[in-house]
């Protein structure tokens, strides 16, 4: 049987894919500490299938300004990945420019740059590690860096997603410096189309 | 006076004095339409232009060529009349730089949608903010894609 869409995924489908997004964003982060030289926490991946709306309530409304980073997954495997930071991005630039930004708006184009590049190597990783554990041959694009309110940037997921159904499934990562600090949450969110998503559970031993 | 929250692929009517408003469109599109003389507004947050992408959709309020007819029929039920309906539309913008570019297509397909409802002659659809990131002007600046539309009037 094939998947029509996201909802028909059973929970030993989410708990695969809960644990293909642990080993993703735990490579993830290694990478980031490595840049960084800090210590880079992460929380249990959640797998969720949500309407837009609920995913911009949950990430801290439609108009929280964010610094996301967004590629597209190619090859085997296609959607999309996105990179969202807030408080944290501003740690991150400093780190690795020794430079600190007072707000988004101060952020240069070196900084974008760097931002992108963060995304870059993060996602390398993070990929790696699935197409490792699954023998899919994921070929990911160079990101793109946008810092605007979250609900605009999840519109670009929301309309390429349309077509195919009204939820989208979102494997999303929380990680940061420091766990205590909500403002250095930071959330990874891997977004597979259907067939993408049924191609993975297969190769990891689900019957779909 | 309340406020009335228009969801993402969501359309709403309202009449003085309430406010309909939605937030941070991003390359969504958000079409507002007006009756000065009934004294009738509405608001449609829509993702894409077309639904025959989509055949057997049952969300209508998702595409610009349902979602507007929808918002006409509610408005009509309101008093409003097409001859006397201006539209507004904001948002559309490329959020990322290579991402696919769906708003220029959708901005153009919205504009057509908005004139196939025959509107106040000659449609009278605003180009208010497409392309409202535009990243080779202002990389350095925060854009302001995410930019609220509400529309208000006076008592």
């Amino acid at each position: 049987m094939a998947l029509y869409d996201y909802s028909e995924l059973n929970t030993l489908h989410v708990d695969m894919l809960r644990e293909i997004a642990n080993i993703g964003t735990g490579n993830a982060a290694t990478s980031l500490a490595a840049m960084l030289g800090r210590a880079i926490n992460i929380q249990v991946p959640k797998v969720s299938f949500l309407d837009y709306q609920n995913v911009t309530e949950s990430l801290g409304g439609p108009e929280t300004l964010m610094v996301g980073m967004m590629l597209t997954l190619e090859r085997d495997v296609s959607g999309m990945m996105m990179f969202l930071m807030k408080e944290f991005a501003h740690m991150v630039l400093n780190g690795l420019l020794g430079q600190s930004f007072a707000s988004f708006t101060e952020v240069d184009e070196m900084g974008l740059s760097a931002m992108q590049e963060i995304a870059n190597i993060m996602a390398g990783s993070y990929v790696n590690a699935i197409s490792q554990i699954t023998g899919l041959t994921i070929a990911i694009s160079p990101p793109d860096v946008n810092i605007d309110m979250i609900g605009a940037l999840l519109s670009v997921p929301a309309i390429h997603f349309a077509n195919i159904s009204d939820k989208v499934i979102f494997i999303e990562d929380e990680f940061g410096g420091d766990a205590a600090k909500t403002d250095e949450k930071s959330n990874i969110l891997l977004i597979p189309d259907v067939d993408s998503l049924e191609r993975i559970l297969e190769r990891l031993g689900a019957s779909i | 006076m309340s406020n009335i929250t228009i969801g993402i692929s969501d359309l709403n009517v309202a009449r003085p004095p309430d406010i309909l408003v939605t937030y941070a469109l991003g390359s969504c599109v958000g079409i507002c339409l007006y009756d000065a003389v009934a004294r009738v507004a509405g608001l449609s947050h829509v993702l894409l232009p077309t639904s025959s992408q989509m055949p057997g959709n049952n969300t209508p309020m998702k595409f610009a060529d349902t979602a507007i007819p929808m918002l006409m029929v509610k408005m009509q039920a309101m008093g409003a009349r097409p001859n006397q309906l201006r539209a507004k539309i904001a948002g559309g913008a490329q959020m990322f730089a290579a991402s696919q570019n769906a708003c220029a297509n959708s901005i153009a397909s919205i504009v057509a949608a908005i004139k196939v409802c025959k509107l106040s002659k000659p449609a009278s659809a605003f180009l208010l903010a497409a392309h409202l990131t535009n990243r080779l002007a202002s990389a350095q600046k925060v854009s302001t894609a995410g930019a609220s539309v509400a529309i208000f009037w006076l008592k």
